[in-house]
């Protein structure tokens, strides 16, 4: 292999190293739903102190696709939330793993029901989708746990969503109708992100702000607005985090360091430094794993052969069987 | 409940158990096998860390937490019960069905549920039949309500001690004393060269303190005691040229020589070697025998003859009360402290082969043999008289035909020949530092202790693994304290179990 082999990929770091270095001047982010426009500047870094007590609540959901028939899915889901302070975890709430069939028939119309059910009012977007369908589902589910979470909390107290507050299509009435509730009680919604997938043209935009801003504060905590008006940010939540998170916070609320702040007082748990801890512990709760999936596709079939189906019957309708056996 | 099994095999049971529990090497758990009815009796033998979560998290945590120690800077750590937690590794005793104790060869179902064995669980040791008591079972470092002991009638399979400095031998040999003076079934002859065992010590107590002590022990010293003694006085007309092969390295033309001495002089070989002189040994010789052997045997038989044990007169002599003693089954004591070693092991060698002699003489008479009582000779740093042949290894091999056991104690088994050790069946194990003294007992215990290794490193003073035959597994002890012990006997003026004595 010759320079002329590698001259195009070289090419391409080469002009992402030299983009970094200027951290100034407008920059197209990209979003899920689409792009938007940050105006950089160092200024706009800004320095925080984590309070030293804060009540929240974290709320998580999984969702996993059990057997797949082609035209229908068997999904599973299991959400819950845990309350904390900053002492540690003093009520959790983890439902029962839910499992449904979901048909290129009838996904639409679950979905639509259980949204009306919770909103009262039709879905702004139906997802097309047995899978999506699926996830929009435990996506609603995880409102509704908010929803719940939210009765016991109290004013200036937090709750903390896993993932971004933006960009789900299907669910964006129901985020705006829980930001505004928790406005109404005094609460504070946010969105924290363990991945983001924000990014300029060139650069992954949370490890390209997190560098400029240790630059800045050095061992210090801090959070960058890359957009106020769409409520995002970057966070550093720990002192000595090797990591910074995109949070979502409600663009009504008014004081965002005093929410950075409470954040902070979860984030100092040594098992996850700088990431809200019960976060972390709610997603233990709620994950599904492929061992999971491994177990309830045994037990369907199980169920089928001991109902009198055979297993050509099973792998007709689940032909691609390496799936079940793996 | 403690924790719940995770897996692995019939040899080795692994269960978690709580992050805030603190579980000790060598506690006996049980595993409640709720799906077979059965009770899994499990030994811990090692203990492990366990964490939920990959390997990488462990590591990047300990280093977040040096940095922040580093910098100062408070930290704090949830949830911690669900986070962490430990490992229990275990070997698997034996299981309850029905009643009845059995060996392991079943496992307990998946995720049986672990607890602290209680009281009641160990119902089936009280069947074990013992009437020694030692002390009491131990569950790691807790003492467990249930008493522990072995039986009497093992004692003339020979009973090994092997302990450190400072883990308690004496005090379990005082112990071991106390209870047969109270059973009053055996006789136990205890050559005691360190005269710990008579006073005891400035914070213990003696045998001479032991209530039925008046009756039951009897008290042997060259020199004066406190409390009633008799003075030990061997006559040179009972040692035999085989005595002195036990204790003296001889050259072949020395051995010829004394038993030419033996031979021609009958029991009074020992008294005219060291009476006659060397021209006129060598006469009665022939001049077969050269002066330079006579010398260096009249030489050995002066260093004898100058003991203040050793005595001229044939009737002066204390071994045959001893016997009797013995045979009345009573706990004969030895006190040989202040003596030279070689008179000591003089003393321990003419009655260690009286005793078998004796026996051997006894088993004759099938009927009157049955009611004579074993009788255990103990000897301390017995390494000197079991790595070679003589009448210790004589009595390891076929003592126990005879009903005359040997209780050896020792810092060092592996000193001792193993084919020797092998006879013997009972193994009190109070906590060896050297590995090479760990492996010669692994090999030769009657139980499987190989995974108790551990364990007997981690032996605390007092703390103690029996291992006898028939016992369901090696039982972990805390061997009473004999201070506390012989205040149960206080009162008790039993009288001595009569034998009979138109026997002898």
């Amino acid at each position: 292999m010759d320079k002329k082999t590698f001259g195009r990929a070289f090419d391409y770091i080469k002009d992402a190293i030299e983009k970094s270095r200027y951290f100034e001047g407008e920059a197209e982010i990209g979003l899920e739903e689409g792009e938007f426009v940050a105006h950089l500047h160092e200024s706009k870094f800004k320095k925080f102190e984590g309070k030293s007590k804060a009540k929240g609540a974290a709320i998580d959901g999984s969702s996993l696709k059990i057997l797949d028939g082609h035209f229908f899915i068997i999904g599973s889901r299991r959400v819950g939330y845990v309350i904390a302070d900053e002492n540690g975890i003093t009520d959790r709430r983890i439902w029962n793993t839910d499992m449904e069939a979901l048909s290129k028939y009838d996904a639409k119309e679950a979905f639509k029901e259980k949204y009306e059910n919770f909103m009262q009012n039709p879905p702004p977007k139906i997802p097309e989708s047995v899978e999506e369908a699926n996830d929009a589902i435990r996506g609603l589910e995880e409102h509704a746990a908010a929803r719940e979470a939210m009765g016991k909390l109290g004013e200036g107290d937090i709750i903390m969503m896993d993932g971004s507050l933006q960009g789900s299509e299907y669910l964006s009435d129901v985020i705006e109708e829980n930001c505004r509730i928790a406005l109404e009680k005094g609460l504070h919604l946010v969105g924290v992100c363990k991945r983001s997938d924000l990014y300029t043209k060139k650069l992954p935009v949370l490890s390209w702000v997190k560098r400029r801003g240790d630059k800045i504060f050095g061992k210090e905590r801090w959070y960058y607005p890359l957009s106020e008006e769409k409520g995002i940010y970057i966070a550093k939540f720990h002192p000595v985090s090797k990591f910074s998170f995109r949070v979502d916070i409600n663009p009504m609320e008014k004081d965002v360091e005093e929410i950075m702040g409470k954040i902070a007082v979860f984030s100092n748990d040594v098992s996850y430094l700088g990431y809200p801890y019960p976060l972390a512990v709610i997603h233990r709760e709620v994950v599904l794993t492929s061992e999971d999936g491994m177990y309830f596709r045994r037990v369907l079939r199980e169920m089928a052969l001991k109902s009198g189906y055979t297993i050509d019957d099973w792998e007709e309708l689940f032909f691609d069987y390496h799936e079940y056996l793996g | 409940m403690l924790g719940r099994i995770i897996g692995r095999n019939a040899t080795e049971i692994v269960f978690r158990y709580p992050y805030g529990e603190d579980v000790k090497i060598g506690e006996i758990l049980v595993a409640e096998d709720e799906e077979n009815d059965n009770l899994f009796f499990l030994r811990v033998v090692d203990l492990q860390y366990g964490q939920e979560g990959s390997e990488k998290w462990g590591y990047r945590t300990a280093g977040e937490m040096m940095l922040l120690d580093e910098m100062e800077q408070p930290y704090s750590m949830r949830e911690k019960e669900r986070r962490l937690f430990k490992i229990g590794i275990c070997a698997p005793l034996g299981y309850i069905h029905d009643g009845k104790f059995r060996k392991p060869k079943a496992i307990p179902s998946h995720f049986s549920k672990v607890r602290r064995a209680c009281r009641e669980d160990y119902k089936f040791l009280d069947k074990g039949g013992w009437d020694i008591e030692i002390g009491k079972l131990r569950s790691g470092e807790s003492e467990v309500d249930v008493k522990v002991g072995i039986d009497g009638n093992l004692i003339s399979h020979h009973i090994g001690i092997f302990a450190t400095t400072g883990m308690g031998k004496s005090n379990l040999m005082r112990v071991f004393a106390a209870s047969a003076m109270a059973s009053g079934r055996y006789g136990l002859l205890i050559i005691d060269p360190h005269g710990e065992y008579y006073e005891g010590g400035e914070e213990t107590k003696g045998l001479r303190h032991h209530p039925m002590a008046g009756h039951s022990l009897v008290v042997y010293s060259p020199h004066h005691l406190s409390g009633p003694h008799n003075t030990l006085k061997i006559s040179a007309y009972e040692i035999t040229v085989g005595d002195l092969q036990n204790i003296f390295s001889f050259t072949e033309a020395q051995r010829d020589a004394l038993y030419a001495l033996s031979s021609r002089f009958g029991k009074e070989w020992l008294v005219n070697l060291h009476d006659m002189e060397n021209e006129e040994l060598v006469d009665e010789f022939g001049r077969r025998i050269q002066d330079i052997t006579f010398s260096v045997l009249k030489r050995r038989a002066e260093r004898i003859m100058r003991s203040e044990i050793i005595h001229r007169d044939e009737n002066v002599a204390v071994t045959d009360s001893i016997l009797n003693n013995l045979k009345e089954g009573k706990v004969v004591l030895v006190d040989t402290s202040g003596l030279y070693e070689y008179e000591e092991l003089l003393a321990g060698v003419v009655l260690a082969r009286r005793v078998l002699s004796h026996n051997k003489n006894a088993y004759r008479d099938k009927e009157a043999f049955g009611k004579l009582p074993s009788v255990l000779i103990t000897m301390e740093e017995a390494q000197r008289v079991l790595k070679a042949d003589g009448i210790f290894a004589q009595i390891a091999r076929e003592g126990r035909k005879f009903k005359v056991g040997l209780c050896a104690i020792t810092q060092q088994p592996k000193l001792i020949k193993e084919e020797l050790l092998s006879q013997f069946n009972t193994f009190f194990i109070l906590g060896l530092a050297d590995e090479g003294d760990r492996n010669i007992i692994k090999s030769s215990a009657k139980q499987d202790i190989s995974k108790v290794e551990k364990e007997i490193q981690t032996l605390e003073a007092g703390e103690a693994l029996i291992t006898y035959p028939g016992a369901p597994f090696a039982i972990p002890a805390k061997i009473h304290w004999y201070d506390d012990y012989i205040k149960n006997f206080e009162g008790e003026g039993k009288e001595p179990v009569k034998f009979d004595e138109a026997f002898y």
